[in-house]
């Protein structure tokens, strides 16, 4: 990959990027250094990397930046037993985005994450279990079990679809 | 239309009442009832009273006979193609599976894509500043080592390279004399005045020659053999011979009366067409002359098939020319 196609890549993929780290950390801050930090990473290795498996290798350094940030992040609030800013304070009220949000933060992180993979770049089984290291089937269940747990908090909550 | 619950159950109730409900809508109240057998509801209501006559006719459209992950695998986008066509149809005639759907599809999470990452410029790249980068740095040294490398090596070669003295030496042929020179001993010979005639380089004969065996488009290998037959002493076979031109001239023999010429037709690129012929005046050739004329003829020969003259032409109305004893004859 040469200096215009990583370019290329930051035009194209970096505010995908951007909003999955955004819901994944919820801070703007946050989201925004785990942006650069792929995407420094993926300069240092541009050369070694063929364009057409750009996204796919951004998004896996970026998820592994996100892991390594989460459990700084645990041992932190161990430590201060402070809350991590939330970019959206939860409005309770039975609006279909508002639910989904809280919804989707009662998930486990990892189905979290699969769930926003797929969702929000439409990513296909195998591609996801390739940035999360996970095989298809496990990642086949997660998303399966995540569906389901957000289903029955939408009828729990009585949302109108 | 809204979902029955057990907050508004009684606006469906007053609806029915009014007639206002659809089929639809009974159906689901008395779902409801059925499900919730602990709200009080108006019992004699025809809609609520089950009878033998009023059985629930919909039962198939609210029957679960799919297993669990079907709707989310069919929301997924997961499913073969007659599965499809099944959760399809499930979709439109069963309510439980249709509202499923509807819920897990409700469950996709869009981007919100107003969302964007507003520091793209600061991750970009120069492109000029990264054309020095270390290893373009160290690609154009190692072209420029080799270029440099390769231009020592062809000046060292150029310096030590053993001068060639290109053979210059030229060969001609003087027909008058038959003999071959070299241009220094002709250029010698010339200026003593022991040749006088024009002579013609050898390479310049053979290219003539050639040229003019294409012009006339004479085959080459047409195998005529010559015979010259000398009481059968001697036979010479010119298998190379074919239709020829011959290279010669008038020569004189020591009688002088007698004199072997060709017939001088004069061809413009100083070639004579082929004959090699003797005027004797029916006396017999002494033999010290016959002796030379033989010289001469097979030296002639030689001379011919070194110039790669491929044959030995007769004038059309003559067969053999006579040499004496000797004769010429074409097959």
């Amino acid at each position: 990959m040469n200096v215009s196609e990583y370019n290329k890549c930051v035009d194209e993929f970096s505010d995908g990027l951007y909003r999955f780290m955004l819901k994944s950390t919820k801070s703007e801050d946050i989201a925004k250094d785990l942006v650069q930090d792929s995407y420094e990473k993926l300069w240092i290795k541009h050369e070694q990397i063929n364009v057409s498996k750009a996204k796919i290798y951004l998004f896996t350094i970026a998820y592994h930046l996100f892991i390594d940030f989460t459990r700084a992040e645990k041992r932190l609030m161990n430590l201060k037993s402070e809350p991590i800013e939330l970019l959206q304070k939860p409005n309770f009220d039975n609006n279909l985005k508002n639910v989904l949000n809280i919804a989707l933060e009662k998930l486990p992180e990892i189905q979290k994450t699969l769930v926003l993979l797929r969702d929000y770049e439409g990513y296909h089984y195998d591609e996801i279990a390739k940035i999360t290291n996970l095989n298809e089937s496990q990642v086949k269940v997660y998303i399966f079990r995540a569906r389901q747990s957000l289903k029955k908090i939408l009828i729990e909550m009585e949302v109108e679809v | 239309m809204n979902k029955i619950t057990i907050n508004n159950y009684e606006a469906f109730i007053i609806d029915y009442l009014d007639g206002n409900l659809n089929e639809e809508g009974q159906n689901e109240l008395k779902v409801f009832f059925k499900n919730n057998p602990s709200i009080e509801h108006p019992t004699d209501l025809p809609l609520i009273t089950t009878t033998e006559k009023n059985n629930f006719t919909q039962k198939e459209s609210i029957k679960v006979n799919y297993n669990n992950s079907f709707a989310i695998e069919y929301v997924e986008g997961n499913l073969k193609k007659d599965e499809l066509l099944r959760a399809k149809k499930l979709e439109a005639e069963n309510k439980i599976f249709s509202l499923e759907v509807k819920y897990l599809k409700a469950c996709k999470i869009a981007p919100d894509k107003s969302i964007v990452f507003t520091e793209k410029e600061l991750l970009k790249k120069n492109k000029l500043l990264f054309l020095f980068t270390y290893k373009n740095v160290l690609r154009i040294a190692a072209i420029l080592l080799i270029t440099l490398s390769l231009a020592v090596f062809w000046n060292y070669k150029a310096h030590n390279q053993k001068t060639i003295v290109k053979n210059t030496t030229k060969k001609y042929f003087d027909m008058a004399s038959n003999k071959r020179y070299n241009n220094y001993n002709l250029k010698k010979l010339k200026a003593q005045g022991s040749i006088t005639h024009k002579t013609e380089r050898i390479s310049n004969l053979k290219n003539q020659f050639i040229k003019k065996r294409n012009e006339k488009n004479i085959p080459q290998n047409k195998n005529t053999v010559i015979k010259i037959d000398s009481n059968n002493l001697i036979k010479l076979n010119a298998n190379k011979l074919d239709n020829m031109i011959v290279a010669t001239d008038t020569i004189k023999t020591n009688s002088s009366d007698k004199q072997i010429a060709t017939n001088n037709n004069e061809l413009s690129d100083n070639f004579k067409e082929n004959i090699v012929a003797y005027e004797i005046e029916k006396e017999e050739m002494p033999k010290k002359d016959r002796g030379k004329l033989w010289i001469f003829l097979t030296t002639t020969i030689k001379k011919l098939n070194k110039l790669n003259v491929t044959g030995v032409n007769v004038n059309k109305n003559e067969s053999e020319i006579t040499l004496g004893q000797f004769s010429v004859t074409k097959n």
